[in-house]
């Protein structure tokens, strides 16, 4: 068997073993009544697509990612993997599929099986990390191309070729389908191109260094303003909506400890997620001493260093990033990449980076806590043990109600997702994206059997689209329907003609 | 029985003697034959220490023989055998007349070889004369021209018709078009629009899969390891002694200005000059330029071969033509302005060397001097640059056919006689014989060396040599899909699909852009909803990234081209290569409509119409 045929075949065994102990821990988190916004959202709306007479992934809506919703739809058709767990089980993969690359990648740079495997633990077992894959969200995706990203900065380190300057803009681009922060990592990754690319081309032409890196992001970018003028005839829909991904928290900012303390800085914010990474990943700075003597190495360790530092701060800055972690957790990806960037390690080193790792972990953990936000303090209490208390009980409540009485009904799932995942099934749902709905909300003259009404007092009512259409519906009802349900700020109003009928 | 050839004093001594050399001259000859390993005479002639007429006289004196100027003293036709005409030119000797029962041999590299043939064919009853080997070479072709052309045209077509465009469609492939045709207008009168949406998606994917295998040459035509093969250091390390000989061929047509600068270009080459065997080949009718080539005196290395006139007129029935004179053990073409890297025969002897036995044919990279001329020139660069940078070292990486590039591709002479060279009815004769070779199991490679050459400048002037191009990747599609079962046993699946998009992907792609594009405009000018009904959904999407990634990614690989070129003010250009497509498709459409009314005639390129100069030019014009 070939040298290369090995070590596929020993990345597959890391794999299967990687996804086995990720998955026990997101069954964990979970059976620990962990959940998470992004994962629900994600889910109840590839599900509806799915489930729709006619799939439109435009009716997904272009004011996030998409990639993110796309990984999840083997799982939709695979059979007893179609619920709300899907996209745990989709992160987890991707994790999974990270640490092989990386096995790879160790073992290419001459590591041993049970060094490389060591290092793999340690790597895992960080919490950032461990929070990134089994939260469900798009953060393993993201955390997999940061680590494609910094990698191609490591090729750009050692080879110079043309490759790492396509696998870099590339990267950059399937970046903007993955993550809403890519603006931030690309903007605080610009400055430091000039580290790290070949000082030949740079003195030859460094506007072309710079066009080969940005073309790709800047296609994808004019790629997705002419996807929103096509079907939403405004080509900055993505950046003007309020619900917008791409905004991160802007309109939430109060809602933040860490926007609170820095938001609108730039130097601040630098600082506390400074002190925060180097808290939360002492081992960096033991890379950053090693490869001092080497100029163009110190180069690239200072890159993969400062990269998610600058987009932390940037990011913060616009009020985008309501916790420093929401970047910071890459310096995982990071991390790995510098294994790769230094010459294989001796034995000594390989000893004083695994008590490093074990001491990062320590420190992760003690840090984890830092400016918590209430999704965050959840994984951490799901992930010791704790269950976690349930939130948001109206919408269970209301999906399960839903799920005993499967009529057609009318909802939206901007604020009625949870419900919809919870109904467990799509089947005769009327949503925004549906011509019954177009319809019903442009004649005010509903047909639907079913119609699902948010308090006009609650704070989220503003963006239900079923109470802007049907603003008195919630309090007054509408004539031919009947009020079935009512519970915390829910309502359901069923046609009067169907009652009749049921009875 | 006689001795022929016996001399006394070494020729060295004797060219002194009989002052056709000086002694410096001779020393330099001398301690050029050790370095370079071949004969003194050759390196003579090749250094031009001496005119040719000159050196064959004191030849002649050497070896006590008499010396003849056959054009004065025509050698008698009756004693040329056509059987044995490449053995004439090979070895330089031919019959001249006939003494009583002694046949007289003409010959210009008096040698034991020489004589065991002349005795196998004409018995132990001969006598030489010493002769000019421009005498011999001119005279074959005066008296055999009608041989030599008619191999040159017929001889793949006669011995293997599967492989000769000759015949553009066969029967099957007439029956094929017609009844997809047929189908077609049945299914679109029958079922119109669910015929449309198949039709629009097969386009669709074809256009995706194109995409998705440029991709692939992108990504692995960027990798350094298999980009830069040969090294200075591996250069240098040649022991020229055992360098082979090489025949370059020069096909030329109307083209006598260019003739100084090229054969200046040709000296500069870093080869051990007694090792070059340079055919400047020339149409009979282009009597100036002919003219212009005998009024150079050039010397002993170059060679004037004169084409007889005859249908097809194109470069491989010439280049065909010309390998009947062809001494080398390797072989290459160049054009007329091409300027060839001077190292880069001994790259190619160091690729091959490197190479797996059977890599028979080895490709330079093209690229061109005139760049920076105008917005076209600029555009044709980044394609090139793409081409050659990009592609093929990936296309051989990956096992898939190479077209190769017209010119400066390196093949050894054996397997390419073998193969019977080059098809004359194929416009693109230089693409059909890559697949043709690869098809043979044999292999071709790429090396790190350029050629650079004239970029059209004038429109008019580059959608005729790009429709020859697109006409002849027709001719070859067709020609190698007249079995598509034998060309998938042969070429492999990896090798199938490749050949399959990139040479059908090629023209598919020249001959839908504009029914897409004008689709396209006609929907955003007036909104209609008329093509809903052919863009559901799968299909909307397809077209979607097509249109916007697929587009994109081209525009990005053009301009990494540049990027890896060094072209670096070309970059901003690649953002109007969408611009550049409207003209290829002009292209594809002439050679469709080509192919069907006039498919071997050949679109001249004229060359020599460049504002910019190369050194070389500038110098000549001084």
């Amino acid at each position: 068997m070939s040298a290369q045929a090995k070590s596929r075949l020993l990345a597959l065994f890391v794999f299967i073993p990687a996804l086995v102990a990720l998955s026990m821990a997101t069954i964990w988190i979970i059976a620990h009544q962990y959940t998470n916004d992004v994962a629900y959202l994600n889910w109840a709306r590839i599900s509806a697509i799915l489930s729709a007479p006619e799939v439109r992934l435009e009716d997904l809506g272009l004011i996030y990612p998409h990639i993110p919703l796309y990984q999840l739809i083997p799982f939709y058709y695979l059979p007893g993997l179609n619920s709300f767990d899907a996209p745990f089980f989709a992160t987890v993969f991707v994790g999974s599929a990270l640490l092989a690359v990386w096995f790879r990648h160790l073992q290419q740079r001459g590591y041993s099986l049970t060094i490389s495997l060591v290092f793999l633990v340690a790597i895992a077992l960080h919490p950032q990390f461990l929070w990134a894959i089994t939260s469900g969200t798009e953060k393993a995706l993201s955390l997999f191309l940061f680590y494609l990203l910094c990698y191609s900065c490591v090729r750009m380190v050692h080879v110079g070729d043309v490759r790492a300057f396509i696998m870099l803009g590339c990267v950059m681009a399937i970046f903007f389908f993955v993550d809403q922060r890519t603006f931030y990592l690309f903007l605080a990754l610009l400055p430091m191109i000039v580290l790290i690319a070949p000082q030949r081309m740079l003195k030859d032409s460094i506007l072309s260094v710079y066009a080969s890196i940005s073309l790709p992001l800047l296609i994808a970018l004019c790629s997705w303003m002419y996807l929103n003028w096509l079907f939403t005839g405004d080509p900055l829909q993505f950046i003007y909506e309020e619900d917008s991904s791409f905004l991160g928290a802007k309109h939430r900012a109060n809602e933040f400890q860490w926007l609170q303390i820095t938001g609108g800085q730039f130097f601040q914010p630098f600082v506390l997620a400074s002190v925060y990474s180097l808290l939360s990943y002492p081992v960096l700075i033991w890379f950053l001493y090693k490869s001092y003597r080497h100029k163009i190495l110190f180069r690239g360790a200072t890159v993969i260093l400062l990269h998610p530092l600058i987009a932390a701060a940037l990011a913060t800055q616009h009020f985008f990033l309501n916790h420093p972690a929401n970047i910071i957790f890459l310096y995982s990806a990071g991390l790995m990449a510098l294994f790769i960037l230094m010459p294989r390690l001796r034995k000594t080193d390989q000893k004083i980076v695994i008590v490093l790792l074990l001491l990062s972990n320590l420190s992760g953990w003690a840090t984890f806590s830092w400016w918590s936000t209430e999704e965050r303090r959840g994984w951490q209490t799901a992930i010791v043990g704790d269950m976690v208390e349930p939130r948001d009980v109206a919408d269970k409540n209301l999906g399960k109600w839903l799920r005993d009485n499967p009529e057609q009904t009318m909802i939206d799932l901007r604020v009625g997702y949870r419900a919809v995942v919870e109904r467990h099934n799509m089947d005769e749902l009327v949503l925004p994206f549906m011509k019954e709905f177009k319809v019903a909300v442009k004649k005010r003259d509903a047909q639907i059997k079913q119609i699902v009404v948010m308090n006009p007092q609650h704070e989220k009512a503003r963006r239900d689209r079923v109470s802007q259409h049907f603003n008195t519906l919630y309090l007054n009802g509408i004539s031919g329907y009947k009020r079935v349900y009512d519970q915390d700020y829910w309502r359901v109003y069923r046609r009067i003609d169907v009652i009749k009928k049921e009875s | 029985m006689k001795q022929f050839f016996e001399h006394k004093a070494p020729l060295g001594e004797h060219l002194i003697k009989l002052e056709v050399l000086t002694a410096t001259e001779l020393e330099t000859a001398l301690s050029l034959q050790k370095k370079w390993g071949t004969r003194l005479g050759d390196i003579i002639l090749a250094k031009g220490f001496c005119r040719a007429y000159d050196f064959y006289s004191a030849l002649a004196d050497h070896f006590n023989c008499p010396f003849v100027d056959l054009l004065k003293n025509n050698p008698e036709p009756s004693l040329l055998n056509t059987k044995d005409l490449a053995e004439y030119a090979d070895l330089l000797v031919m019959p001249w007349k006939k003494e009583g029962n002694t046949t007289v041999l003409a010959v210009a590299d008096p040698s034991k070889k020489v004589i065991d043939f002349s005795i196998e064919r004409f018995g132990k009853d001969i006598d030489f004369v010493i002769t000019s080997k421009f005498d011999i070479i001119w005279l074959l072709q005066n008296n055999a021209d009608d041989f030599f052309s008619k191999s040159a045209v017929n001889e793949l077509a006669e011995r293997k018709p599967m492989h000769s465009a000759r015949q553009v469609f066969t029967n099957s492939q007439l029956v094929g078009i017609a009844l997809t045709c047929y189908l077609f207008v049945l299914f679109v009168c029958l079922w119109p629009v669910e015929t449309l949406v198949v039709v629009n998606l097969l386009i669709a994917v074809f256009l995706l899969l194109n995409f998705g295998l440029r991709a692939i040459l992108t990504w692995v035509g960027g990798d350094r390891s298999i980009d830069v093969k040969v090294t200075q250091h591996m250069v240098d390390m040649l022991d020229e002694n055992t360098l082979p000989t090489y025949t370059i061929l020069v096909p030329m047509y109307k083209e006598a200005e260019v003739l100084p600068a090229l054969t200046r270009a040709l000296r500069q080459l870093d080869y051990p000059l007694s090792k070059l065997d340079i055919k400047l080949i020339l149409e009979e009718d282009d009597t100036d330029t002919i003219e212009a080539a005998k009024k150079l005196g050039l010397e002993g290395i170059f060679e004037i071969i004169r084409v007889p006139i005859s249908q097809p007129k194109t470069k491989p029935k010439a280049c065909n033509y010309a390998l009947n004179f062809s001494r080398g053990e390797l072989v290459t073409i160049y054009d007329a302005e091409d300027k060839p890297e001077p190292d880069q025969l001994k790259k190619v002897v160091v690729a091959f060397n490197m190479a797996p036995d059977n890599t028979v044919c080895i490709q330079s990279r093209l690229n061109y001097f005139n760049a920076n001329e105008n917005w076209l020139t600029r555009m044709f660069t980044l394609e090139y640059s793409l081409w050659f940078d990009f592609y093929l070292p990936a296309l051989e990486a990956l096992k898939i056919p190479i077209p190769l590039g017209g010119t400066s591709n390196h093949f050894k002479m054996k397997v390419l006689r073998e193969v019977d060279a080059w098809d004359p009815y194929n416009v693109t004769e230089d693409a059909d014989l890559g697949v043709r070779i690869t098809q043979l199991k044999y292999r071709v490679g790429v090396v790190n060396s350029t050629t650079y050459e004239e970029e059209n400048s004038q429109v008019g002037n580059w959608i005729r040599q790009r429709s020859r191009w697109i006409k002849g990747y027709m001719q070859t599609y067709l020609v190698h899909m007249r079995n598509p079962a034998h060309l998938y046993q042969s070429l492999g699946h990896t090798g199938f699909w490749g050949f399959q998009f990139f040479i059908g992907g090629t023209i598919i792609s020249a001959l839908v852009a504009p029914i897409l594009l004008g689709l396209y405009v006609f929907w955003l000018i007036t909104d209609t909803t008329v093509l809903n009904p052919i863009f559901p959904p799968l299909a909307q999407y397809l077209s979607l990234f097509n249109l916007l990634f697929g587009n994109g990614f081209f525009i990005y690989i053009s301009m990494l081209g540049a990027f890896k070129r060094h072209y670096y003010s070309l970059i901003p250009y690649a953002l109007t290569i969408p611009a550049y497509w409207v003209l290829l498709s002009i292209a594809g459409y002439k050679a469709l409509w080509q192919l069907i009314t006039n498919p071997f005639y050949w679109e001249k390129t004229v060359h020599g119409i460049s504002s910019y100069q190369t050194g070389d030019e500038q110098e000549v014009e001084k």
